[in-house]
């Protein structure tokens, strides 16, 4: 009977904390802030974030802009660079060691939008394969992958 | 997919709202209206809704699956149309779909689209095609963003969208 109503309870909880979700962007996000240019041009210059020195512009001039679309570009770009482009991982650690916000950003796109492979190769690459002097971003990059989707 | 015309009510007088035999062209027929296509999102149903001008009515799967480290789903309420972005690498699979994102104003909120994509690429939780996460954007086929495409190239394009249910 105890055991029932604890699980009654539980199921209360857990269902109800499931239906009411809360939501929590990123912080350097502002509609206020992003004019429509700055969305548009931040939109078109997605097809170059094909390096960390290109997100990390981006990064400066749009962030503001981080929300629906343009964000979800800034996920696929992000765990690209992490899954197939590993070995440009120092460039981020000289960026994000300049920018702690930069690195915060990057870590925020290593969400739920990314593939079950991809996550892998992240926390792979990350615990396997990180360079000389870039031992805690790798660990905060792992943490970032290992976190629930 | 759906693809059926409404059956549009009967008007009393044989008028549309809002028109008079006043209106009425030299031949006597009401005269034409060019109506906007409306697109209208059910969260409860997950089906999107396009309605062209001419009443004609299709309908395609759709989910707003916002991460919870996102800005959230979209709000209930109507939205104008605001532009449509493409990029390179749009393809079945891609971020976007095939036919890019087709983005309304939504007060508070970016890049607020409607686009297609990962048709068989999971998520985090396993889930492909339109239930794949977003940030923030209706994701749906790509049947149903070239439904949008062929609207917006025609007389009657895509002006705004209802979303409701969606709490």
């Amino acid at each position: 009977m105890r055991i029932s109503a604890a699980v009654a309870i539980w199921s209360l909880v857990f269902c109800g904390s499931a239906w009411a979700q809360e939501f929590k962007g990123p912080p350097w996000f502002s509609a206020a802030r992003c004019s429509r240019t700055d969305a548009i041009e931040a939109d078109q210059e997605l097809d170059r974030l094909t390096n960390w020195t290109a997100v990390y512009r981006n990064f400066r001039l749009y962030k503001q802009c981080d929300d629906g679309g343009l964000a979800e570009g800034y996920s696929d770009k992000i765990v690209i660079l992490l899954t197939a482009h590993w070995p440009e991982v120092a460039v981020l650690a000289r960026l994000a060691k300049n920018s702690p916000e930069f690195e915060r950003f990057v870590r925020w796109h290593i969400d739920g939008l990314m593939s079950p492979d991809q996550n892998k190769m992240i926390i792979d690459n990350a615990r396997n394969r990180c360079p000389a002097g870039a031992k805690q971003l790798c660990r905060r990059l792992e943490a970032a992958a290992k976190k629930p989707g | 997919m759906i693809r059926s015309n409404l059956e549009i009510p009967p008007i009393p007088d044989g008028w549309p709202d809002g028109v008079s035999s006043d209106d009425a062209s030299p031949d006597g027929q009401p005269p034409l209206v060019q109506m906007a296509s409306t697109l209208d999102y059910d969260g409860a149903t997950h089906q999107l809704t396009l309605t062209r001008g001419d009443g004609t009515v299709q309908q395609f799967p759709a989910s707003n699956n916002a991460q919870h480290d996102s800005g959230g789903r979209w709000p209930n309420g109507t939205f104008d149309y605001e532009r449509h972005t493409t990029h390179p690498d749009d393809s079945t699979d891609s971020a976007y779909g095939s036919h890019g994102n087709y983005i309304f104003t939504v007060p508070g909120r970016d890049d607020m689209g409607v686009h297609s994509g990962r048709e068989s690429v999971p998520d985090q939780l396993g889930r492909s095609g339109v239930d794949h996460a977003t940030l923030g954007c209706i994701r749906t086929t790509d049947d149903g963003t070239t439904a949008i495409g062929d609207a917006m190239t025609s007389d009657d394009p895509v002006t705004s969208i209802t979303v409701r249910n969606n709490r």
